[in-house]
């Protein structure tokens, strides 16, 4: 029986039968008064909620604001328009067709109303009288997402005649809300830059992903969103007129790129021609002004189209330039040179020994040539791309100074860039259960450690810019409100001495001049350096592919320009070599962009070559 | 063994009402999400659910209650060991680390956990009963409530914590505990505030920024901001910025728009136009209340909150009436744990209480929370088929 189920009789305080208990009626009697004080505390609870809802639903009635006046929809996003007012994303408008079906009352009226929206705005019939009838007791029903502007003109046009006519009319239940589509007029170009929109899950409306779109979605978006800070000086007038041919736009929340267009199109451009000839899966180049950080262009393959993406294209939605890291190889050796330098423990021109092997902790580090070259100094070190050297310079640094410079240039830290999507890279240091001694080694010329494109060239354009390491950024000025808000180029560190950096580039031109003559542009110094990495694996490195590197800039007395080109995998056939796939793309590049950027010759730039005419 | 069951003795008119607030949820739920395609099945996947959800509750109603005092102790050890295990393992969902994924479903400890909590409780303080007026035994009491309170709270979840919170309450407060042994905990916890107000994490403020009094452009008004920043020193932007204030206020904004909408009569079944128009969202779940107001008025809406508090005055009749103190004490949790979510629910709707994401009972879309309140009332109704009368027959 139940009773058999009682808890333990040694606990006799729970009987089934409370008046069996001894003290019963003692007990029982406050337990009643209890009972009843929470019953009450639960009716004092219930009627603070009950008045406000009669408060709300009765004496309020008709002040909260009515239907209709809170409409929202879709909010208008700004524009984005580069340097020189090029329009890279903006909004045109389309319609979303609703009715009330409720108002309708015959079928004969609801085909009458399908048949009129067919023949105005080509919205299927059949369609729209299914939906009219399967919600005839409702008051409202999307008939069209979004119809261009011309059908809902004919639509408004039809509305506005049949108003000054006698009678009712089925059309009359037709609203039509203007909604604004984001349209990309460049499509593929600066794509990663610029990003796309999307309807998140849960959400009825667009956000901005990947790119400025995904970066400055608050801000970009009219309502709902951020504005600017207060430190807002300049004025829309300010700006260039050419730059302002889209500004303000109608949501007047916009951004101003460094991105200029024609860059942007000749780094595409060559990077497409060198995946072709060297027949590579994929690629990076990135153009900057080492003055500023300011990014003229950046150029991922493959890349998508934002007005219209395929399912390739999802694929490629993550920007490379600053969300793939990757093993940089030897065009690292220049940060390893850089460091020795400014730490003053060895100068350019003095000379080390290779003998072509060196134990590093437990590893033995060989040149990839396997040959032993001798004494060399800085400039053949780097043109010959010895890792035995290199090595010599980190051991010389030491663990400690070689991470702490390493700190500085940027490397395992993200520069801040405005663009979603960055990643950290990732550098082992000391201390660290995954480091070894090794790994300062094998650090030294680009291995067993992972960077970003952006992180590569950012930390040789400091060196570009007397030792500065800029914040590197794409929006030049965000413009709202007739106010600017202009970028102001930040130092974010110094890498090196100014003396330093100075030597190196010198070292780094004749780096180009003997050993990466392919990089060359006639009649320009260029500085730079030129990387080959095998792509490691879980079983270790890949035989023959590579990931090939070229950073330089230029010109080498007066640095404008940096450029870094990055190529995944080149066929092994053509060339595994940074110096015959990534060099030659940087060449031509280079040359492009010299002559876009008005950047003369060096003689005739320094006044060597006095014009003919005069 | 089985008893003989009396079905007289099983509350009819209970199970009535709630069969009418089911009828009224698949109704509410067709208007909030009919004309919404990927939605437009919701009314009759909660018809499944309302026929789930009785089944449980004859089963429930059938099986002895006094049977669980067995399963207690086991229960809630197993539920603190799940509450830390989850903790460590459990796949965080929302910015809330109180999720079990078991094959790709999401399963949250801390909705069975309910029972278990209300079967623990009441079987400790039955078991107990006399001894509670000692301090250590209330003591103990406390810990066993408290334990799984901190666990829950660190999370974070915080709808839930103040749901056991009130269920630990109203069960030690029913069981005998001396008023001057409450006076003390009332108290403490008075002077724990501080403790507790520092650990608030950053979406817990941001849901209390959003309903602090602003001014028209979505400031919070300057004393209160004052105080937050001198209590805070990271406050999230709700709390600073205008603009995401009255971003993240968009919901409750709407939800009370469509109140107001309501007046006396309501706007008529379909005819919400903060429904219909999806400015409200949530509205199966979160909001259906506001739907209720809305299209059903003043006499929809409280007829709804006066049927749910039938509800909630049949169980604690059902409580009084019981034949012991464990089957009391079990019958006050569920009446505690319907009336405390309709509390919150019906609140924050009307913006009395920041948003917690607790469901209205019998309501709300959704099958966990309607099957967990079916098995609610299957616990009370086991416990009024065993009314004391017949134990001496």
């Amino acid at each position: 029986m139940a009773a058999s189920l009682a808890p333990d009789p040694q606990h006799s305080g729970a009987p089934l039968d409370d008046n069996s208990h001894p003290n019963g009626d003692l007990i029982q009697k406050p337990d009643v008064w209890r009972f009843w004080l929470l019953v009450f505390g639960f009716a004092v609870l219930a009627i603070s909620v009950i008045v406000p809802l009669v408060v709300h639903q009765l004496l309020q009635f008709g002040e909260a604001p009515r239907p209709g006046v809170g409409h929202q929809g879709q909010s208008p996003r700004g524009v984005i328009v580069d340097r020189d007012g090029a329009l890279l994303a903006g909004d045109y408008y389309f319609y979303q067709v609703t009715a009330t079906p409720k108002n309708i009352k015959t079928d004969a009226e609801r085909m009458e109303l399908a048949q009129q929206l067919e023949l105005l705005a080509g919205i299927p019939a059949s369609k729209s009288y299914d939906l009219l009838r399967e919600f005839a007791l409702f008051s409202y029903v999307e008939l069209a997402p979004a119809i261009p502007l011309e059908s809902a003109q004919r639509i408004m046009a039809e509305q506005a005649r049949l108003e000054n006519e006698p009678g009712l009319f089925a059309i009359s239940n037709v609203n039509l809300f203007p909604a604004p589509k984001r349209y990309y007029p460049e499509a593929r170009l600066a794509s990663h830059i610029v990003g796309m929109v999307a309807v998140p899950e849960n959400s009825a409306w667009v956000a901005g992903f990947y790119g400025l779109e995904g970066y400055y979605d608050n801000y970009l978006r009219q309502r709902n969103g951020v504005g600017l800070t207060t430190d807002a000086s300049a004025s829309l007038l300010d700006l260039e007129a050419d730059t302002r041919r889209f500004l303000p736009s109608v949501a007047g929340k916009d951004l101003v790129l460094t991105i200029d267009r024609t860059i942007q199109w000749i780094a595409e451009d060559e990077l497409q021609k060198g995946l072709r000839k060297y027949r590579a899966k994929a690629g990076s180049i990135i153009v900057m002004d080492p003055r500023t950080g300011a990014v003229l262009a950046m150029a991922s393959l493959p890349n998508f189209d934002p007005n219209r993406l395929s399912e390739r294209d999802v694929a490629a939605l993550q920007n490379p330039a600053i969300s793939a890291q990757y093993e940089p190889g030897s065009v690292f050796k220049v940060i390893t040179a850089a460091a020795v330098l400014d730490a003053q423990l060895i100068k350019a021109t003095d000379l080390l020994t290779d003998t072509g092997s060196i134990a590093v902790g437990d590893r033995v580090i060989f040149n990839s040539s396997r040959a032993a070259w001798g004494p060399v100094d800085m400039t053949e070190a780097l043109a010959r791309s010895l890792n035995v050297i290199t090595a010599q310079w980190s051991l010389l640094l030491g663990a400690d100074t070689f991470y702490k410079y390493l700190d500085r240039f940027g490397f395992g830290q993200v520069s801040e860039i405005d663009l979603a999507g960055e990643v950290y890279g990732s550098v082992k240091r000391p201390g660290s259960a995954r480091w070894s001694m090794s790994d300062l080694g094998t650090n030294s010329f680009g291995q067993g450690l992972a960077v970003t494109p952006i992180q590569m060239a950012n930390s040789m354009a400091s060196l570009a810019n007397g030792g500065k390491l800029m914040k590197p950024y794409v929006v030049q000025a965000r413009v709202a409100g007739g106010l600017v808000q202009t970028t102001i180029p930040t130092v974010q560190n110094l890498t090196v001495q100014p003396e330093t950096a100075a030597t190196l580039t010198e070292v780094l031109v004749k780096v180009v001049d003997q050993g990466n003559t392919a990089a060359g542009v006639a009649g320009y110094a260029i500085a730079g350096k030129s990387g080959t990495a095998q792509i490691p694996t879980e079983e270790g490195y890949t035989e023959d592919e590579t990931i090939v590197t070229f950073a330089g800039y230029a010109p080498a007395d007066d640095p404008q320009v940096l450029i870094l080109v990055k190529l995944d995998r080149p066929d092994p056939n053509i060339s595994p070599w940074a110096n015959y796939t990534a060099a030659p793309v940087f060449a031509q590049v280079a040359r492009r962009v010299f002559d876009h950027l008005n950047i003369p010759p060096d003689d005739v730039r320094l006044g060597k070559i006095v014009a003919a005419t005069e | 063994m089985f008893q003989r069951l009396n079905w007289k003795l099983f509350d009819w008119p209970l199970l009535v009402v709630v069969v009418l607030l089911c009828v009224l949820s698949v109704a509410m739920i067709y208007s909030a999400t009919a004309t919404t395609s990927d939605l437009s099945d919701y009314w009759l996947r909660q018809i499944n659910f309302t026929i789930i959800g009785l089944v449980s509750l004859f089963v429930i109603a059938v099986i002895d209650y006094r049977q669980l005092a067995l399963l207690a102790v086991p229960a809630f050890v197993f539920f603190v060991l799940s509450l830390v295990v989850v903790l460590i393992f459990g796949t965080a969902q929302g910015g809330s680390l109180s999720w079990f994924d078991i094959g790709g479903t999401l399963v949250q400890p801390t909705e069975p956990g309910k029972f278990l909590y209300i079967i623990f409780l009441a079987w400790y303080l039955s078991t107990f009963r006399e001894r509670m007026s000692r301090f250590v035994y209330l003591l103990i009491a406390l810990i066993l409530v408290g334990a799984p309170l901190v666990l829950i709270y660190i999370q974070p979840d915080f709808g839930m914590t103040i749901t056991y919170a009130f269920l630990g309450g109203a069960l030690i407060l029913v069981a005998g505990v001396r008023f001057r042994h409450l006076a003390m905990l009332a108290l403490a916890a008075i002077a724990a505030l501080p403790i507790f107000a520092a650990s608030l994490q950053g979406y817990m403020l941001a849901r209390l920024c959003i309903f602090m009094p602003t001014d028209d452009n979505g400031r919070i008004i300057a004393p209160i901001l004052t105080l937050l920043q001198a209590s805070f020193q990271r406050l999230p932007s709700e709390c600073v910025t205008p603009a995401a204030n009255i971003a993240a206020s968009y919901n409750v904004e709407q939800a009370l728009i469509a109140v107001g909408n309501g007046g006396l009569t309501g706007m008529g079944w379909l005819q919400g136009t903060q429904n219909q128009l999806r400015f409200l969202r949530v509205r199966q779940t979160d909001f259906i209340f506001s739907v209720i107001a809305e299209e059903l008025g003043l006499i929809g809406a409280a007829l709804t909150l006066l049927l749910l508090l039938f509800v909630v005055w049949r169980v604690l009749r059902i409580a009084d009436q019981a034949p012991d103190q464990f089957g009391k004490l079990l019958a006050t949790g569920v009446a505690a744990l319907i009336f405390f979510q309709v509390l919150i629910n019906v609140g924050f709707n009307l913006r009395l209480m920041p948003v917690t994401g607790l469901t209205l009972p019998f309501i709300s879309a959704g099958g966990s929370s309607l099957v967990s309140m079916m098995f609610a009332i299957g616990l009370a109704e086991s416990v009024a088929m065993r009314h004391r009368k017949i134990d001496f027959y």
